[in-house]
């Protein structure tokens, strides 16, 4: 198995700020991987950069073996992907921008996802402007599936969607997911709705990447404690301390560790994914607890 | 054909899910031996979860002897699991009550009881699924 | 990217094509109507404006043109418009509705689907404005001529507005246009800010090379004849830019009335030949202050060379800012 992404102090700055900074990570060929975090932490810049739109300020990164933003000619056919409007010319039918897709992408197959539009109900002889944020949606993804690309990167692909439409769109993706193999990047600032849907987490917040494990590690090794007071140095010697709350009577954490822990002073309960990036985004507001992760499969 | 479903809140892996309702599909009668489980793609198109997570669960079935995979044709139901009689459910069922008694004993009270009794059943599902 | 390039821009192109048509048939018309005129006022037989029938027969046939120094105005705004409203948002427009975002990941490099667009859109409006000056050069060619002969440098190709539009000028101030707008909307990414300033710029070097440029670029001939001649104008090659036009003596000085200078020769009465001769005897000449025709082509190379390296350093800024520079 390859990375199809590698990326390194991978950094983007709009003027003075930072979008994201001192990046590196690597994924692995066929992973479904949610990229999560809150609104600004720089998950659209990380996305537009494997997508070639952006030129990093520092550092590099690789998909499918060449620059995004200085090769793309060789990377484009490999990579997919949908920006967070999604973007679509809008005067032209679905059938139209088939065309235009099939015209310009060397590899094009959409019969799959004609049928898939089919059954959905999409009218393809529509203006898309004239179709609902769900089917637009649909439309757009289709686009990105027929291309063939190794690589799709969907930005909060279901921030405007109905529940209905969220769910028709996972549908139909993780439907050519199982036809075909390729590395799924989802971005969203809610990750109940990727938890099914993915098997890599990456948490991002403010320009600087948290983690980035699988999510059945992340579940498996993170664990909410609650213990006597004045005990935090204590736990840390054993587990790496996320964040904590100390009272006079108790202290709470959330702790990552590699085994289990034996200690009986404390109380260990899992946690849910949610709780588990709710713990480092609040850990990213003190700034003294900033670490960065990378973690290759 | 059985319709899966996931339990996102109950803390089980989804892939553990669908196990367990292959399995009580199979001892309620509902798939018998020679029925075809649902292929991935069905599958996920109907609930959208990871493609891989179906695949493990069937591979996992297929550990346990439950499904054969054939290559081509599908995913089929192999052999009826071991039924378990109801003296041995009976023996079970004491022996619980035993450890209970002995928990409440030992001063915990029924949340305490409850709780150390999923954790300790969720860690050796995760430890089961790790070995897998 | 040249399906795409059609689909997107068919509107404008269909509606550039339309226009083009429309003006060619309107001055196949006017040339119709032209040759009709000649015809029935007998023009034809005029080799200048010598006899009265002539004279009349000439001057009538221009006051039922005067209208058409409107129509050519108009046409010279054409390029401005085809640069704020085709080229300014071929580019900017994408960047506002983040439709690039779309088409930069649909395989093709920034670099195709820039110079794709631009080409196309360049190609089409100079082929357009290349149909419109053989148009109007081919239909106006009579009313040209009356005017000529009438040294009138109202509707010559030597002088503005009738320049503009003939030989290389029409199609290279429309290209620099085109670059213009595609300059001002890769720059801007927004499509009114783009048109504002693809018309500013497009006058600041219009009005300039028109006002300043053009008429210093090469020394005027100057030709002198005694006062006995009627009218010096008639001397020069005809169809010439005529610059200025006046009284001479033998010092040098200049005047523009023959009365300031000739006073002692009003005695003479009312005899024009005693008067010319008097005048003739102080030393006076008329003089013709004047461009030949034979310069057209130089001007139009040189006023249309400086547009299209313009415009060749505008599409290669724009084209660097979307290729180079993020989105």
């Amino acid at each position: 198995m390859t990375e199809i992404v590698m990326a390194e102090g991978l950094g983007k700055r709009y003027g003075g700020q930072w979008a994201l900074r001192d990046c590196t990570l690597q994924v692995r060929s066929q992973r479904a991987v949610a990229l999560v975090g809150p609104n600004g932490a720089g998950k659209t810049t990380l996305l537009q950069l494997l997508a070639g739109l952006l030129r990093p300020s520092e550092g590099w990164v690789r998909v499918a073996g060449g620059a995004p933003f200085q090769e793309a000619g060789r990377v484009l056919p490999h990579v997919a992907f949908v920006a967070q409007e999604q973007p679509l010319y809008r005067d032209f039918t679905g059938a139209e921008l088939l065309t235009l897709g099939a015209h310009m992408n060397p590899r094009w197959d959409d019969r799959l996802v004609r049928e898939r539009l089919r059954s959905l109900g999409v009218p393809l002889d529509r203006p898309v402007a004239r179709l609902s944020g769900g089917q637009r949606s649909q439309v757009a993804l289709a686009l990105s599936l027929a291309k063939q690309a190794e690589l799709v990167l969907l930005d909060e692909p279901l921030a405007s969607l109905d529940p209905l439409a969220r769910q028709e769109f996972l549908q139909t993706l993780m439907e050519t997911l199982s036809e075909a193999p390729m590395t799924l990047v989802l971005s969203s600032h809610i990750v109940g709705e990727l938890e099914r849907v993915c098997d890599w987490l990456i948490i991002l917040t403010a320009a600087y990447v948290q983690l980035s494990v699988s999510i059945e590690e992340a579940l498996a090794t993170h664990q909410r404690v609650v213990g006597p007071a004045s005990r935090l140095d204590t736990l840390a010697s054993f587990a790496e301390v996320i964040v904590a709350t100390e009272t006079p009577r108790q202290t709470t954490a959330v702790v990552r560790t590699s085994g289990s822990i034996f200690d009986p002073a404390w109380e260990v309960h899992p946690m849910t994914l949610e709780e588990i990036v709710l713990a480092y985004l609040t850990q990213a507001r003190s700034p003294s607890r900033r670490q960065g992760w990378d973690a290759a499969v | 054909m059985i319709d899966f479903f996931i339990d996102g809140r109950s803390g089980v892996p989804p892939y553990l899910q669908i196990v367990h309702q292959v399995r009580q599909a199979i001892l309620l009668g509902r798939l018998r031996v020679g029925d075809q489980l649902p292929p991935v793609r069905e599958v996920v198109s109907k609930i959208a979860i990871n493609p891989n997570t179906v695949f493990k669960a069937y591979r996992d079935l297929e550990h346990l002897g439950v499904v054969e995979m054939r290559q081509g044709h599908g995913t089929f139901v192999r052999r009826a699991p071991r039924q378990v009689s109801s003296s041995e459910l009976a023996a079970m069922r004491r022996s619980l009550l035993r450890w209970m008694k002995s928990a409440r004993e030992a001063g915990l009270d029924p949340d305490s009881i409850r709780a150390l009794f999923t954790e300790t059943f969720q860690e050796a599902q995760r430890a089961r699924a790790e070995t897998a | 990217m040249s399906w795409l390039v059609w689909r997107q821009h068919r509107g404008e192109l269909l509606f550039v094509s339309g226009a083009v048509l429309f003006v060619a048939a309107f001055f196949v018309v006017v040339h119709t109507l032209l040759a009709q005129s000649y015809a029935d006022m007998g023009i034809g037989a005029c080799d200048g404006a010598t006899t009265d029938t002539c004279r009349n027969a000439l001057n009538s046939l221009l006051l039922n043109y005067t209208w058409m120094s409107l129509v050519i105005y108009a046409l010279l705004l054409t390029p401005a418009l085809l640069g704020m409203f085709v080229a300014a948002p071929l580019v900017a427009r994408e960047f506002e509705a983040g439709t690039f975002r779309f088409a930069w990941m649909q395989s093709v490099t920034r670099s195709q689907w820039f110079w794709a667009k631009v080409l196309a859109i360049a190609a089409a409006s100079a082929l357009a404005a290349a149909a419109v000056t053989a148009t109007v050069t081919w239909a106006l060619e009579p009313l040209v001529r009356v005017d000529a002969l009438m040294t009138l440098n109202f509707l010559i190709p030597m002088t503005f507005p009738l320049f503009d539009v003939s030989g290389t000028a029409l199609v290279a101030t429309t290209v620099l246009a085109i670059a213009a707008g595609t300059f001002f909307g890769a720059v801007s990414k927004r499509t009114v800010l783009a048109m504002v300033l693809t018309l500013l710029v497009f006058a600041g070097v219009r009005i300039p090379m028109n006002s300043y440029v053009r008429p210093n670029l090469l020394p005027p001939l100057t030709l002198t004849a005694p006062i006995s001649v009627n009218n010096p104008l008639q001397l020069v090659p005809l169809g010439s830019w005529l610059r200025g036009t006046g009284f001479i003596d033998q010092q040098g000085n200049t005047y523009e009335l023959l009365a300031m200078v000739a006073g002692s020769c009003n005695q003479t009465g009312n005899e024009p030949s005693a008067f010319a001769r008097c005048v003739d005897g102080l030393g006076l000449r008329s003089y013709v202050v004047y461009e030949p025709p034979d310069r057209f082509w130089i001007y139009q190379g040189i006023e249309s060379g400086t547009y299209l390296a313009l415009a060749l350093l505008l599409f290669l800024g724009a084209w660097w800012q979307v290729r180079y520079r993020n989105a």
